[in-house]
């Protein structure tokens, strides 16, 4: 006899799942319209913040700090997500199956991000008698590469969202009422019909682009901490600040998948998709970058402890030490022991809300962190020195900021919830696969869930 | 003589298989019969004939012109007005390698992106033979067959379990 406990309820059908997601697919109540106004609102906020540092020019590069902390908490989290349902993909994970739409539809922040990007580039200085990656290399340094960089993230992420998500827009094309955001649909599902040979060019474009997107994120963090941040500050020589902002986005995009995950499971009636099973398996690689997360800190931290000249003393005095002692303690608690003493708890991993809250505390803790990375860089006067003249103040955020901030983010949130009206936000042709390659076995006395692999 | 398409439309792959082993029981060559479904099965599954496709090619293509494009933009505009600074080399290499990098990945996604339509034979205009059932979890035989078997194909997919047999209109 099976014991009660260990009894697994009967799969659902592709036929269930696919009438459950586009019957939440289809709905646009006044919640959803709600949340949209709000989040309009914000954004238009974040805008005017902008506007008002528009009006106070690019020669005071300091006020632009913000913008450029934003841009990178966008980057670090929202944009990185795609590598999330990238990398488990590749790795063939089963568990993925519900979340990689989430992640991928969060790709369309990257249009946001390639416009943030461009009064931050306007906002550097002269590449001459600095520091910087470009060698004083003439040719469009570092304005056009930076876009090219970022522009190509953006770019695959699209593709990669598009492209996986065609045989669901096909879905949609087929089971919604003739409307006109179904003949939008209609047009963006290009045909599809599911023969085989789409199938195999599918399987094969997601991990091209899977793959591509891997390939593009480091570069562009690589981009970020060395144009706008190792490329301002006087003295500061750190060979594995580029690794270091990778780990980072990678731990923020998994807080980040586990957040907006808790939310549609809490708001949005996603109970059935977002089970425990992905909030415990995400656990465990947060719990990792955590590690990782203190780890490449520590390596960047301890040479210039130990090297002790007065030109490094001073950075450790500017970043970490003194002028930006609160937001180091604050990063340092979230992003690193907060995670460790409680996800190394099993009862904390193997629930929804334990590593949802960890989560929601990494997300502060990151955008603090960009605030002490990029905020710190471009207080910095004169960049051509060879050490900091002095120590200076921390800064603290101004109105223009500060919208600037909740306007960036709520911008993000409005666009994944735009799109998530054109693109249905669980995968069904992948949720559909897995539950053909799922059979419920009895084995002993409890059941259990086998699974298939074809190669 | 003329062929006739048929769309067999099944609701379990087992149905699925059997009628394939029927179909070319029959004389239907593999090639002819194509499998239309909402989700993807392990190749194979069905006994259906592998369609192959180059779209690996397409990234590579792409990548290599990037690559030149790339290469020839950063290395010959140096050569073409070549300014010595400080006695350092005259190709500025760290700087070549990211521009590089970039063309190469931006070569790449747009071979990629085209590659797929090509591949995927998108856009499609018209669906043709095609039942909106089968994004729903419904699998499709469809068969090109010669007109004098369409009747012996359409009524073993039925015997397989075929729900509803369509024809080219």
């Amino acid at each position: 006899m099976v014991d009660a406990a260990h009894e697994i309820p009967p799969l659902p059908t592709h036929q269930e799942v696919t009438r459950d997601v586009l019957a939440r697919f289809q709905e646009l109540g006044a919640r959803y319209w709600g949340w949209v106004t709000v989040l309009s609102f914000l954004f238009v906020l974040g805008i005017l913040g902008f506007v008002i540092r528009l009006t106070c020019g690019f020669d005071d590069r300091s006020i632009w700090g913000y913008h450029v902390a934003t841009m990178s908490f966008i980057v670090t989290t929202f944009l990185a997500m795609p590598l999330i349902s990238a990398g488990l993909r590749l790795m063939k994970a089963h568990w993925r199956r519900p979340l990689t739409r989430v992640t991928e539809n969060m790709s369309i922040t990257g249009l946001l991000v390639v416009l943030m990007l461009l009064p931050a580039l306007a906002a550097l200085p002269p590449l001459e008698g600095r520091r910087n990656i470009w060698f004083d290399f003439p040719l469009g340094a570092p304005g056009v590469w930076n876009v090219l960089g970022f522009g190509n993230l953006a770019l695959v992420g699209l593709a990669l969202l598009w492209v996986l998500a065609l045989p669901d827009l096909a879905a949609a094309r087929d089971h919604l009422p003739p409307s006109a955001r179904q003949r939008v649909i209609s047009w963006a599902s290009l045909g599809w019909i599911g023969h085989l040979r789409q199938w195999r060019v599918l399987y094969s474009a997601s991990m091209l682009f899977g793959a591509m997107y891997l390939l593009a994120y480091p570069l562009v963090q690589s981009l970020l901490i060395a144009d706008f941040h190792a490329g301002l500050l006087p003295g500061l020589k750190d060979a594995i600040a580029p690794a270091r902002a990778v780990v980072h986005g990678i731990q923020g995009a998994i807080a980040m998948t586990i957040v907006v995950m808790y939310v549609m499971r809490r708001l949005g009636g996603y109970e059935r998709y977002f089970a425990v099973d992905q909030f415990w398996a995400l656990s465990k690689p947060l719990l990792a970058f955590s590690l990782f997360w203190f780890y490449f800190w520590w390596s960047s931290f301890i040479t210039f402890w130990y090297g002790r000249l007065p030109g490094e003393t001073d950075l450790i005095r500017f970043l970490v030490l003194n002028s930006y002692l609160g937001p180091f303690i604050v990063s340092m608690v979230l992003n690193f022991i907060v995670p460790l003493v409680t996800l190394i708890w099993s009862p904390v991993r193997r629930s929804a809300w334990g590593p949802a809250l960890v989560s929601v505390g990494i997300l502060v803790g990151s955008y603090v962190n960009e605030v002490r990375t990029y905020v710190s860089a471009f207080s910095i006067e004169d960049p051509t020195l060879h050490a900091l003249d002095g120590i200076p103040p921390g800064q603290w955020p101004e109105a223009a900021d500060v919208l600037i901030g909740i306007g960036g983010i709520a911008g993000c949130v409005l666009l994944f919830m735009l799109v998530s009206k054109i693109v249905p936000v669980i995968s069904m042709w992948e949720v559909g696969e897995g539950l053909r390659l799922t059979k419920v076995r009895r084995y002993l006395n409890r059941q259990v869930r086998v699974i298939a692999k074809s190669h | 003589m003329a062929n006739r398409k048929l769309l067999g439309l099944f609701q379990e792959p087992q149905q699925v298989a059997d009628a394939m082993n029927e179909l070319k029981a029959s004389g239907i060559a593999a090639e002819d019969i194509d499998i239309y479904s909402g989700s993807p099965f392990p190749e194979g599954s069905f006994g259906e004939h592998e369609p192959h496709h180059r779209l690996y090619m397409f990234p590579l293509v792409g990548a290599l012109i990037g690559f030149a494009i790339g290469l020839l933009f950063t290395a010959g505009t140096q050569i073409s007005y070549p300014l010595v600074t400080g006695g350092k080399p005259l190709l500025s290499i760290p700087p070549m390698t990211i521009i590089m990098y970039e063309n190469t990945m931006l070569g790449a996604i747009i071979a990629t992106v085209l590659g797929v339509l090509f591949e995927s034979r998108l856009p499609k205009r018209s669906l043709g033979l095609y039942d909106e059932r089968i994004t729903e979890g419904y699998i499709g035989i469809i068969v090109d067959s010669p007109e004098d078997k369409a009747a012996q194909a359409e009524s073993l997919m039925k015997a397989a379990g075929a729900e509803e047999v369509k024809h080219e209109s």
